[in-house]
C-alpha cells in the first residue's frame, strides 16, 4: 500500500495519472447524473444552456471531456440541473477498501502468475507454473503493475 | 479452449497483459489485456517529462473503461467499416490526442491491439486510418484467431454501464 507521508519525490507519470483519474471520476458521475436527468425529467443541453445564458455549444464541449470542465463550470451544470456536488470524500490509501471483485478474465490471467517481494529492496521473484524467476529490473512502472497484480 | 483460456495464455506468454487500476482499492470490474506494443509503450520510461505525463493520463483514460466507470458516446467509438468490429477509444486531452484500437472478446472484455497518434491519422477515408485498422485485425487474428471479435454496433451492448448516447447529441 502507498504512503503518502514519506518524503520521497513523486514521480511525474504518478502525479498525471492521478490527476486525470480524478478528472475522470469527477466528470463520469457528472454524465451519468445528466442522463439520468435526462432521461427522468426530459431536460436537454439547450435547456441548461438557457438557464445559464450559454451557447448550447459550450454545454456540449462540458459534456464531451473531462478536461474541458473546471470547478466552476461543474457547479454551474448541476445548479442549471438543481442540484450540487458533495464535496469529495478523502480517503487514505492506506483506508481505501479493498477490492472485492475482479473480472472472470482478468482473475483467468492472473492465476497465470503470481509476484512476491524478495529480501532486497527492488528484488522481485515471479512465479509462473511454479516456475521461479527473478525479476530483473528497476523500470518503476514494471514494478508497479507488477505490484498492482500481487495485489488484486 | 474458451477464449477466456485463450486470453489467459496468451497473458502467459507475454503477449497480452491485463490493464489493471493503478490506484489502490480500485476495482478491475470490466477487463482490458493490452497487446505488447503498447503495454511496451505504457511501461517503458520516458526522458521527456510532458511525453511521461501524457502517458499518465493515458493510463488513467484506459482504466475508465477497466475501473468500471459510466462510458459515454465520446469516449468509445466504432469504427468504419462497423462490420471489422474495430472500436477506438479517445485519449484526447491533453494534447496530443491518442487512439486505442481494439476490438471486443466479450462483453466488457476490450482487447487493445494498437494505437496512434491523432494527429498521424489525418482525414477518416486517410491512408494512415486504414492502416491503423487493418493493424488491429491482424492483430486479432494473431493473438486470437479462431475466435471472432464481437459484432455489436452499440456499445451498450458491448459495455455494461454504458450511458445512452441519444442525451449528448
Amino acid at each position: 500500500m502507498d504512503d503518502t507521508s514519506d518524503k520521497r519525490k513523486i514521480e511525474t507519470r504518478r502525479l498525471s495519472y492521478f490527476r486525470q483519474r480524478f478528472k475522470n471520476r469527477v466528470f463520469s458521475h457528472l454524465v451519468e447524473f445528466f442522463a439520468r436527468e435526462a432521461e427522468v425529467s426530459g431536460v436537454t443541453k439547450r435547456d441548461i444552456a438557457s438557464k445559464l445564458n450559454r451557447d448550447p455549444a459550450q454545454i456540449t464541449r462540458w459534456l464531451s471531456n473531462p478536461s474541458n470542465l473546471t470547478l466552476e463550470t461543474i457547479s454551474d451544470l448541476l445548479l442549471a440541473l438543481n442540484a450540487e456536488p458533495n464535496p469529495p470524500k478523502i480517503v487514505k490509501f492506506s483506508d481505501a477498501a479493498r477490492r472485492n471483485y475482479t473480472h472472470p478474465f482478468v482473475e483467468s490471467a492472473l492465476e497465470t502468475c503470481r509476484v512476491e517481494r524478495g529480501k532486497g529492496a527492488s528484488e522481485y521473484f515471479v512465479y509462473e507454473h511454479s516456475k521461479k524467476f527473478q525479476l530483473s529490473t528497476k523500470n518503476s512502472n514494471e514494478v508497479q503493475n507488477l505490484l498492482t497484480r500481487e495485489n488484486m | 479452449m474458451s477464449i477466456r483460456d485463450v486470453i489467459a495464455d496468451r497473458c502467459r506468454r507475454r503477449m497480452l497483459f491485463p490493464l489493471l487500476p493503478h490506484a489502490p482499492g480500485a476495482a478491475a470490474e470490466r477487463a482490458m489485456f493490452v497487446s505488447e506494443g503498447l503495454w511496451q509503450f505504457m511501461q517503458s520510461p520516458s526522458p521527456d517529462q510532458a511525453w511521461d505525463e501524457r502517458v499518465g493520463e493515458l493510463q488513467a483514460d484506459l482504466e475508465r473503461f477497466v475501473t468500471g466507470d459510466p462510458i459515454d458516446p465520446k469516449y468509445l467509438f466504432l469504427l468504419s467499416p462497423t462490420s471489422d468490429a474495430v472500436w477506438e477509444i479517445r485519449s484526447t486531452r491533453p494534447k496530443p490526442s491518442i487512439r486505442v484500437l481494439g476490438l471486443f472478446a466479450a462483453k466488457d472484455v476490450f482487447v487493445a491491439t494498437n494505437f496512434a497518434l491523432r494527429s498521424e491519422l489525418g482525414g477518416w477515408q486517410s491512408r494512415e486510418w486504414k492502416a491503423a485498422k487493418r493493424a488491429a485485425k491482424a492483430r486479432w487474428r494473431h493473438l486470437l484467431s479462431p475466435y471472432q471479435p464481437l459484432g455489436a454496433t452499440n456499445y451498450t451492448e458491448l459495455v455494461s454501464g454504458a450511458i445512452d448516447g441519444r442525451y449528448f447529441r
